[in-house]
């Protein structure tokens, strides 16, 4: 009878092993929880002045000034009061090794990224799960090999779902996560700035011209005019501002920005 | 052969310097063992469905220096860069940690032997067609370094005469990836 039990065991946890786990639903993620930020080291006390001059109050600083982009919509507040936060643009630090597995999975990269930064604990999720999760339960994506996005070999097929998504579809996407991302214009330099320090990533769009396009997230700064770039297909990258607005040599234009990520 | 750009040491140097100051957070830890490699003038096709056949026509410079961006014999990534006035001083534009420097570091290995150029290769780029390869102008030839697993026609590895490499791209489709409504 143990015997038979064992072997019932046995035959089980192969069962187990051999099946993919649906992703479990994450739970939803508190709209006050504060994004994860590099710690900073602590400052050592000024000593205390024991007089203080009279002095005029100091006014109240605006927020940094935004030139409108060409799109004409980058007046939406940032979360927060779109007050300039008091800390420094530092390095979101995201998973940026993560490569994009199909020809047309910048998107399902992307989310990828962001869903594993944003979820504690960070979530057994592959990308071909987020892929599944898009395109519906009755899409096996993750039964595709993956293929390298700069690649050596050719000729192989695009698998079902090998496919792309637009902005709208990697919206709901995102929310299907509990993300709360929503879509703007392309951002100024010092709105983006704004965002990194707020600790938020910042996905961009890329359009070619035509109908194609391509997925970035904007993860930190670096030094006085670069800002680091995750590109799911080229790899960890640090850019001017202008450089990603005219991203790809200047083939492509940066024309639609998710926020809140 | 694949030659590539002459860079003095001077320029080379600063360059490197600069990209130092901004590399991407997985290449902070190697710092101290970065050199820059070959370099490659950078070329992109943007507007080619509309230029026929000719490659001469439809390539635009960029005005980008590409610079192979080594760990001891090993390429880790690249930088670009760009004149600055009109004196020999650069700017770096874009560091990169990428699969790109190693995948061209095989390229200028396979392609050397079978190519008899002797100018400096470009380095040609269609995004929208995540293409990249070395345009040999002389022998009016072009090496795909990479190019999508899913092209029929303009695939890694082949050697092609610019008018080919021009005809069959007219054939590829340009990535999805993400879409704009």
């Amino acid at each position: 009878m143990a015997a038979k039990r064992a072997a019932q065991r046995s035959k089980d946890s192969t069962r187990k092993g051999s099946q993919r786990q649906p992703a479990k639903p994450k739970k939803r993620r508190l709209q006050s929880k504060k994004p994860k930020r590099p710690k900073q080291p602590k400052r050592p006390r000024r000593p205390r002045r024991p007089h203080r001059p009279e002095r005029p109050p100091r006014p109240r600083r605006k927020p940094p000034l935004e030139n409108k982009p060409d799109s004409g919509s980058d007046d939406t507040p940032t979360t927060g009061g779109g007050a300039a936060p008091a800390g420094t643009c530092g390095l979101i630090p995201i998973d940026d090794s993560i490569e994009q597995e199909q020809v047309n999975w910048c998107w399902a990269a992307c989310v990828d990224v962001v869903v594993r930064f944003r979820q504690s604990p960070v979530p057994q999720l592959q990308q071909c799960d987020v892929a599944t999760r898009a395109l519906g339960a009755g899409a096996h994506c993750c039964s595709m090999a993956p293929v390298h996005c700069v690649s050596s070999q050719g000729g192989a097929s695009a698998g079902p779902c090998d496919v792309s998504r637009d902005n709208a579809q990697i919206t709901s996407l995102f929310r299907s996560f509990a993300i709360n991302a929503w879509e703007d214009a392309r951002l100024t330099e010092a709105t983006l700035r704004s965002e990194l320090t707020l600790g938020k990533l910042v996905g961009v769009h890329i359009s070619w011209g035509g109908a194609s396009g391509h997925m970035l997230l904007i993860y930190g700064c670096k030094g006085a005019t670069m800002f680091s770039v995750y590109d799911p297909c080229l790899g960890a990258e640090s850019y001017t501002y202008s450089e990603i607005v005219n991203y790809g040599d200047g083939e492509g234009t940066w024309d639609l920005t998710w926020r809140d990520l | 052969m694949v030659r590539s750009v002459d860079v003095p040491a001077t320029v080379a140097a600063d360059v490197l310097n600069q990209a130092l100051t901004v590399l991407p957070p997985p290449l902070e830890t190697s710092a101290n063992t970065l050199r820059l490699g070959d370099a490659f003038e950078v070329w992109t096709l943007p507007n080619f469905t509309q230029s026929g056949n000719d490659i001469v026509v439809a390539a635009v410079q960029t005005g980008s220096l590409h610079h192979q961006l080594m760990a001891g014999t090993a390429a880790v990534g690249f930088v670009r860069s760009r004149q600055v006035g009109g004196g020999p001083s650069r700017e770096v534009t874009q560091v990169a940690k990428s699969r790109l420097g190693e995948r061209i570091q095989e390229s200028i290995d396979l392609a050397g032997p079978i190519v008899s150029s002797i100018d400096p290769a470009r380095l040609v780029i269609a995004s929208a067609y995540r293409l990249f390869a070395f345009w040999f102008t002389d022998v009016t030839q072009l090496f795909i370094i990479s190019a999508p697993a899913t092209n029929a026609e303009v695939v890694p590895n082949a050697l092609l005469l610019s008018t080919d490499f021009m005809t069959r791209l007219h054939h590829e489709q340009p990535v999805g990836g993400a879409t704009k409504v």
